[in-house]
């Protein structure tokens, strides 16, 4: 069964016109796909609706087996914790410091602080920023904040993780890594979707793409295969 | 490390920032204050009326008139001051005789005198002018007043008696007026703090409507972001209302002491059993913080279900 199916989905903004149509596709359990396309053509958008953060204008979105029109608010947040997501512009909270922030999940999910502590401290010290846990976000340079979303996005283990462009403000070594850790988070069974404009990224890191173009959506398999 | 990260950490919406961060504290200041206040001065009525009442309830002043002065001046005639002497000496023996009275005394000149001179002023006149007879009476329980008075006005028809319960009634009638209205007014701060408290609560998820956003698609139910706010209103609302007490209790304070050199200090006849200064310590207390805190909890909640 699929852990994500979209059937003729559309969405419009409350201003303007249609920015996603007749979105139609599945991801499988354990997958791992790019999502690319030129700017404006609804990445962002996209990612939206798979994390719930927006609701279709129309069309049928169902998760983990689950159809999401028939979700309640009491629903949502068990739906969400399942769901790990690197935002395009992080939405870190500003007056936490970066323990705090990558600590959020788990405490929302009700874990002890010693399970708590353990975990975080273990995550910062991994992508490199166990030095800097006390730090408030602000006080700390792009690529050290986006490594903080990540780790947040991930310190729960979710059965989902989407990426909104990741590898945008971190140099390539740090990229090649990220990626590494995300192949692998992929092997332990997590379905994975990131949106990147990283051509380098997609040709280096063979997995099938979701391609949209003006708000239209077409899956490409791998590279590789393209080109066997 | 541990305990110093832990101590850090207090909420995960920046709360304790930026405006309007103490207005709940203010505001339920502001209310627990004036709702102590009414409440000990309501206290204060009660006991001072039921302490009049208690004493001149039971009490009847009987008043006969002095014998009349010649119109040029000098010393009454003799027949009228026989006259005089004579209901005098009638109402007392009758008066002693009666089962509903327990105690009479005909008062001095010299008590008659203090009681006419602070409208008089300490004149040679007072030693001049025929002063009237005064009977203070003690009635048994349960007296007969209105038998009473019709025998003292056959025995001697001039003479006026005074059962009290004219001032009796209107004193009641004022204090019955100033509580209600006390009780209106705090009825209305009360109002006026709810709404304030939903106010600035709304304003304050207005503000910090992007964190909560997160918190929401990080995974965050309503109720642990409710929790939140639950953890700040509580701490606010019982520092407002413990420094609101604090503030009651220096203004009584100052009252007291200004109204100390006057006989009407309404603190000399507030009489508190230690269990009625505790409730009326904890209960504003209590009631302030509970009216604040179920008012910003209820405004979050509603204000949540409201974003997506
Ligand atoms: N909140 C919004 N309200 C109205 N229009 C929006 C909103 N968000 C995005 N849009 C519009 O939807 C279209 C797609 O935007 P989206 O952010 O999904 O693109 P994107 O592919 O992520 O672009 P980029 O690569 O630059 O991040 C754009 O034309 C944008 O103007
Ligand atoms: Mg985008």
């Amino acid at each position: 069964m699929a852990l994500v199916k979209f059937s003729n989905v559309g969405l419009r903004y409350s201003t303007g016109s249609e920015v996603l149509h007749d979105i139609n596709f599945e991801l499988a359990p354990g997958s791992f796909h790019f999502l690319t396309g030129p700017s404006g053509a609804g990445k962002t958008s996209l990612m939206k609706l798979l994390y719930v953060g927006q609701k279709p204008t129309r069309g049928i979105i169902s998760m983990f087996g689950r159809d999401m029109s028939a979700m309640t608010r009491k629903t949502m947040p068990e739906i969400r914790r399942q769901i790990g997501v690197v935002f395009q512009d992080f939405r870190l909270l500003n007056h936490l410091s970066a323990f705090d922030n990558v600590a959020l999940p788990l405490r929302i999910s009700g874990l002890t602080e010693k399970h708590v502590k353990k975990n975080v401290a273990e995550l910062l010290h991994w992508v490199g920023l166990g030095e800097k846990m006390e730090c408030r976000p602000p006080t700390l340079s792009g690529g050290e904040q986006q490594r903080i979303a990540i780790a947040r996005a991930i310190i729960n283990r979710p059965k989902l993780l989407l990426a909104d462009e990741p590898t945008g403000n971190i140099d390539e070594n740090i990229g090649t890594k990220l990626l590494t850790l995300f192949e692998e988070l992929n092997r332990h069974g997590t379905t994975v979707v990131i949106a990147t404009h990283d051509e380098d990224i997609v040709r280096r890191f063979p997995h099938p793409q979701m391609r949209l173009e003006k708000g239209t959506l077409e899956i490409l398999p791998k590279i590789q295969a393209k080109a066997a | 490390m541990s305990k110093q990260l832990f101590k850090k950490y207090s909420y995960d919406i920046a709360l304790d920032e930026g405006v309007g961060a103490h207005l709940v504290s203010l505001v339920t200041g502001l209310m627990v204050f004036f709702v102590t206040l009414a409440l000990v001065v309501n206290l204060g009525l009660s006991t001072i009326t039921k302490n009049w009442v208690t004493g001149l309830s039971g009490t009847l002043t009987v008043e006969i008139k002095p014998p009349l002065a010649p119109a040029e001046g000098g010393k009454p005639s003799d027949r009228e001051q026989e006259r005089f002497d004579n209901s005098v000496q009638q109402i007392m023996t009758l008066l002693k005789g009666s089962a509903d009275v327990s105690e009479s005394r005909r008062l001095t000149a010299d008590e008659i005198k203090n009681l006419i001179e602070p409208w008089m002023g300490q004149s040679a006149a007072l030693d001049t002018i025929p002063l009237p007879a005064l009977i203070d009476v003690k009635l048994v329980k349960n007296a007969d007043a209105s038998h009473l008075q019709s025998e003292i006005k056959t025995v001697a028809p001039s003479a006026t008696v005074d059962t009290h319960t004219d001032t009796l009634d209107d004193v009641k009638a004022l204090v019955n007026t100033a509580s209600l209205f006390v009780f209106l007014l705090t009825g209305v701060i009360v109002l006026l703090a709810v709404v304030a408290i939903s106010g600035i609560v709304r304003a304050k998820l207005l503000i910090h409507q992007p964190e909560v956003e997160t918190l929401h698609l990080i995974g965050a139910s309503d109720e642990y972001i409710a929790g939140q706010f639950r953890q700040h209103t509580l701490r606010g609302t019982l520092k407002g209302a413990l420094a609101g007490l604090v503030c009651t209790f220096v203004t009584l304070l100052v009252i007291s002491s200004v109204t100390h050199t006057l006989d009407t200090n309404i603190f000399s006849n507030l009489q508190l059993m230690p269990l009625q200064w505790a409730l009326l310590i904890v209960s504003p207390l209590l009631v302030g913080s509970l009216i604040a805190h179920l008012t910003a909890q209820a405004t979050v909640l509603k204000e949540l279900s409201r974003l997506p």
